[in-house]
């Protein structure tokens, strides 16, 4: 096995790592906890953009999606309610 | 878990399962083909070509020539979006007012001599990214998208009385985002006017000389400065980074700023 | 095992996650009661798609990594641009997911501010409590 393959693989165990956190989102119930993994989930996504080699993409997916919703959504919850149900 | 959420997780397994198995046969085509589609190695190709005059664009970033020069009527319309979102946010709340001195002050002194100092340094690494659009990965969007980083440091450690008492109010940022739109329309038409008064045939959104001779500047002292591309990401940058600083400061307004919003509809009513 | 076989493996695998990511972001639209949960799991949907636009733009050259759409050389020959459209990957999906990355940016700040006077209305977020409310107030009428 040449290290050639060595992208690809990141780019496996990178998506099946999105896939946990997005379950992990839909379960919790303390509002402000989901929306720090909803940010976790944006940085393995930007990583997943670097790879398949878009940089466009990675300068403008960063600031919006670690910067600019979850503040927005932070003081949101602030205003309402932090835990559901 | 009632019949519901069961009927619901059945049904979005079988999806899943469906779409699987046409992806894994490659029933949508191969999985990573070896060559791309006709129409993306034109554009790859046509892109920075000096020998072909009339198709290409001297942008040497293959994606900020689509943006804006290939499909520049879609970056348009995405604009228009972006302004309808913020009048629509403005509509909701409308009736506030702005109150000066409530509230908290901020974070400590350490935290906002540290912001102080990184301040200006974002700022003008976000206008750097925008100008460079058509040499590196960059462009309208994404200088503004790093430029509003700093404004929402400014909310969220000094805190919004902060920038009332730099003069920044609502109405002012409003009114540089028109400018910015109108300045996009401005130089979409300019060619098109300079054509209608001498004569010649001209179209709208036109960089490079077609079948005549009027063209955007294309060279700056020896790099390339792709005509209106240069142009519209400028004014793109002021969009952005003044639309999303409005939109921030709309909801992060306080209470008793909001609680002027019942009485305005109960006397309009 | 060729080379060429577990790379396709491997990008099948990433495919079929990302249509697993798109289940359960709608399993959490649908079933959830909480009108912020519906929000995150929306903005959650909207980037599983934008990401599954890219990654049909990709390529496969047998012993080098495929390089991003950007022309490096100046000045420039012929041979240059033909070894780029060679090597380079697609850059139409790009130019489409950056216009669909602000338009979803734009409507999750809308919808962020219809939430904000919808709890100044009626007291709540939660949907099941809100709809007892408002069949109890057409009840009194």
């Amino acid at each position: 096995m040449t290290s050639s393959i060595i992208p690809y693989l990141v780019i496996v165990y990178t998506s099946i790592l999105s896939v946990f956190i997005s379950y992990l989102v839909v379960k919790e119930r303390d509002l402000l906890i989901a929306t720090l993994l909803m940010l976790a989930q944006g940085v393995s996504y930007t990583l997943i953009y670097y790879l398949l080699m878009a940089p466009d993409l990675v300068i403008t997916y960063i600031p919006v999606s670690v910067g600019v919703v979850p503040l927005l959504l932070f003081l949101l919850i602030k205003r309402t309610e932090r835990f559901e149900k | 878990m009632n019949r519901k959420d069961i009927a619901l997780g059945l049904s979005l397994a079988f999806m899943v399962l469906a779409i699987s198995i046409v992806i894994s046969i490659e029933g949508i085509g191969p999985i990573i083909p070896i060559d791309i589609r006709g129409l993306g190695a034109s554009y790859l190709w046509n892109s920075y070509n000096p020998w072909n005059t009339t198709l290409t664009s001297f942008s040497l970033n293959a994606v900020t020539a689509i943006i804006w020069d290939y499909r520049g009527l879609d970056t348009f319309y995405e604009t228009a979006v972006l302004f309808a979102s913020i009048v629509a946010i403005l509509m909701v709340l409308r009736g506030y007012i702005e109150v000066k001195g409530l509230g908290a002050k901020g974070l400590s002194d350490i935290t906002k001599t540290a912001t102080k100092i990184i301040l200006p340094l974002i700022v003008t690494y976000g206008f750097a990214t925008a100008i460079h659009g058509q040499l590196t990965p960059g462009g309208g969007f994404q200088g503004g998208a790093i430029a509003v980083v700093a404004s929402s440091l400014i909310i969220a450690v000094l805190s919004i009385e902060y920038l009332y008492g730099l003069g920044i109010s609502s109405s002012k940022l409003m009114l540089l985002r028109v400018f910015g739109f109108l300045g996009i329309i401005a130089t979409s038409i300019s060619l098109a006017i300079i054509g209608m008064l001498i004569g010649v045939n001209t179209y709208i959104f036109q960089n490079m000389a077609k079948e005549n001779s009027l063209s955007m500047p294309i060279n700056f002292l020896d790099t390339t400065l792709a005509g209106s591309i240069f142009i519209f990401n400028l004014f793109e940058f002021i969009i952005v980074f003044s639309g999303l600083t409005f939109a921030l400061m709309m909801l992060t307004i306080r209470e008793k700023e909001l609680r002027n919003i019942d009485t305005f509809v109960e006397e309009y009513e | 095992m060729s080379e060429e076989y577990i790379i396709s493996l491997a990008f099948r695998t990433a495919m079929i996650s990302f249509i697993f990511n798109i289940a359960v972001a709608l399993y959490g639209i649908f079933s959830r009661p909480s009108l912020i949960k519906k929000l995150l799991c929306l903005i959650i949907f909207a980037d599983s798609i934008n990401i599954f636009a890219i990654f049909i733009g990709f390529r496969y050259i047998p012993s080098l990594y495929p390089s991003p759409p950007i022309l490096s050389d100046i000045p420039t020959t012929v041979k240059d641009i033909q070894n780029f459209v060679t090597v380079s990957v697609d850059p139409l999906p790009q130019a489409l997911v950056l216009t669909a990355i602000v338009i979803g940016l734009a409507s999750s700040m809308f919808l962020i501010s219809l939430i904000l006077m919808y709890y100044r209305h009626y007291g709540t977020t939660d949907i099941h409590v809100s709809e007892e409310a408002e069949k109890y107030e057409e009840d009194i009428e």
